[in-house]
């Protein structure tokens, strides 16, 4: 039993959809082998009547099917859930068959933090024995379908699995989602230096930047817990001074904290999961969890952390 | 007195002479327990005026390990029997009560001790006829007696409920403390105070990494005594991840600490829950039908 594999497949159409999809469920029921399906819901519907209409009297109970919204929306939990379901059956291979939203053809952050996550798998699942199949259409957005090649190590087509030769290291493309953060804070931002540890004044500036955006109270309770989870690390494993930006961005808050130190482990933050007793990344994982806009940029010299809360639809 | 300053029950320090008023017995027993076992461990003599020789200390034998007889037969804990202050009459007497604090401290080095805490409820006396009279005469000399002595300090108790309120506020004035359960904390930010019935800790504010350590010191002292600790989080405005840690973690880390029971969730609190529950590395206990 190897570890990941973690391929790529375009699909013309429909019938190419479902014809990929199908063969890869047939094949882990074949071997027993338990599939986590997030597909958008007329992909899975399309998807299940073949299944239904070739094998009618076959169980399916360890299909699982799922909404594909929750890439994008909630990496960590869609993380977590990934090696949640390896955890659960340790004496086998497990499957998942995933495509992102339609929203990441047409939302900036939505697509980083989507290809982000795909990179992610590759860096944080190296070990865990399961198959993922990435499915795109031939007609998504190019950046889309950019973010797909640099991700998946192995492509599938109809003539088989072959290696993918335009791949990108995980740690690249991770840097690669962040790199505005070079440049300097919009004109608007409020900026200053909070004096000693306490989180409670960011909070309250926080807030009042949460009000003039229109958050809900529901929202604001998530940005003033991410920027304090996000204040307390820096103050707990940063450098002085922190200068911590302000700003509205349309109906979102940014918060925007740089500390002097440097953090080469910063890659893929908030991605890994905690796993109970070992809690040690819960914080920046409940930010990532609360809030999927969480980017990061570190150099010898500073550490940039930015988050963006955005209303909940 | 204009002097008076309020002092963490556990902060007390040689010439302090601390009023305390009390609602709820447990109370009593929570903040006298506290000071009297602080004193205890601390390798200090113990001087409780108790309504005779038999009488319990309150709140000492409901701590584990903290048997009133183990400290009587040291000799590190004296229990002086209310009829040694009080006259013919069988009144408190201001005079006696002094007399009877003179040989404590006199025979103190004698018994090889550094310090003596003194601790009466003088409930039972202030409720007399011209009890309050007699307690403000005895009270200011006292207070003038331990006020100005490096050997001691003296902790005066009054149950609120059978104590008129104008006597109370003259005797509270002839002290230079007022001495609060340590449990008790407010930094503007965040308010934790004990309650008596139920047994618990009620949590208003907001909980950060800069108040953590007085969340901590907060259930510490409340879960000494027996039966589990309800936390009530009614005004709870913000919590941080590593609080909400602290709280799943408590009763595992601390192997004599009560169990927290958590009660009265914010919304946010559910939500933030909902999140991350499953990664804490404890289950939080709720209150049956309050929970989440």
């Amino acid at each position: 039993m190897t570890g990941l594999r973690h391929l790529g497949a375009f699909y013309r159409d429909d019938e190419d959809l479902v014809r990929t999809s199908v063969g890869f469920l047939t094949d882990a029921m074949a071997a027993d082998e338990p599939v986590l399906v997030v597909l958008r819901p007329r992909h899975q519907r399309l998807v299940q009547e073949r299944l239904t209409a070739l094998a009618p009297f076959r169980t399916r109970s360890r299909l699982v099917f799922r909404g594909a919204g929750g890439i994008s929306a909630r990496p960590a939990q869609a993380m977590a859930g990934y090696r949640d379901m390896a955890a659960a059956h340790p004496s086998g291979r497990v499957r998942v068959l995933a495509e992102p939203d339609r929203r990441v053809d047409h939302c900036a952050w939505r697509l980083r933090e989507w290809i982000r996550f795909e990179a992610a798998v590759n860096a944080l699942m190296d070990d865990v024995p399961v198959t993922l199949l990435c499915l795109a259409g031939h007609d998504a957005a190019p950046a889309t379908a950019q973010g797909m090649r640099w991700t998946h190590p192995g492509l599938l087509d109809s003539s088989g699995e072959s290696p993918n030769r335009d791949y990108r290291s995980a740690a690249l493309v991770d840097s690669g989602c962040d790199l505005q953060l070079g440049l300097p804070v919009p004109d608007r931002a409020e900026v200053f230096v909070p004096e000693g540890t306490d989180p409670a004044p960011l909070r309250a500036r926080a807030l009042r930047a949460a009000e003039r955006a229109g958050l809900s109270p529901a929202d604001r309770m998530r940005l003033l817990t991410v920027v304090t989870e996000l204040f307390t690390n820096a103050v707990l494993h940063g450098e002085p001074p922190i200068t911590c930006a302000l700003w509205t961005q349309g109906p979102s808050v940014v918060c925007q904290l740089t500390d002097t130190g440097d953090w080469p482990d910063a890659a893929f933050l908030g991605l890994t999961p905690p796993n109970p007793p070992h809690t040690s990344t819960l914080g920046l994982w409940a930010v990532r969890a609360l809030c999927p806009q969480l980017q990061s940029h570190t150099s010898p010299t500073a550490t940039i952390l930015r988050v963006t809360v955005e209303p909940t639809t | 007195m204009s002097r008076t300053v309020t002092r963490a029950v556990s902060a007390m320090r040689p010439g302090d002479h601390a009023c305390f008023s009390f609602d709820h017995p447990s109370e009593q027993s929570s903040v006298v327990g506290g000071y009297v076992v602080n004193g205890l461990d601390r390798g200090e003599r113990v001087v409780y005026l108790a309504e005779d020789r038999d009488s319990r200390v309150p709140g000492l034998n409901l701590r584990p390990g903290r048997e009133q007889e183990r400290y009587l037969d040291t000799g590190q804990l004296r229990v002086i029997p209310r009829s040694s202050v009080c006259g013919a009459s069988g009144e408190y007497d201001p005079d006696l009560v002094m007399a009877v604090a003179g040989e404590e401290l006199h025979r103190l080095a004698k018994d090889g001790y550094d310090a003596v805490r003194f601790s009466a409820d003088w409930s039972w006396a202030l409720i007399r006829a011209r009890g309050e009279e007699r307690l403000v005469r005895g009270e200011s000399a006292a207070d003038g007696a331990v006020g100005s002595s490096p050997v001691a300090m003296m902790l005066c108790h009054y149950d609120a409920a059978l104590c008129p309120r104008d006597a109370l506020d003259k005797v509270h004035s002839c002290h230079n403390a007022t001495a609060v359960s340590h449990a008790r904390f407010d930094d503007g930010v965040l308010r934790l105070a004990p309650t008596f019935d139920p047994h618990g800790l009620r949590v208003e504010g907001e909980i950060d990494v800069a108040r953590h350590a007085a969340v901590t010191e907060a259930l510490l002292e409340l879960s000494a005594m027996p039966g589990d600790l309800l936390v009530d989080l009614t005004g709870l405005r913000f919590i941080d991840l590593r609080a909400l840690r602290l709280l799943a973690e408590f009763p595992g880390l601390h192997r004599d600490a009560a169990r927290l029971v958590l009660s009265n969730p914010p919304d946010f609190l559910v939500e933030t829950i909902r999140t991350v529950g499953d990664r804490l590395p404890a289950d939080l206990v709720w209150a049956e039908g309050r929970g989440t």
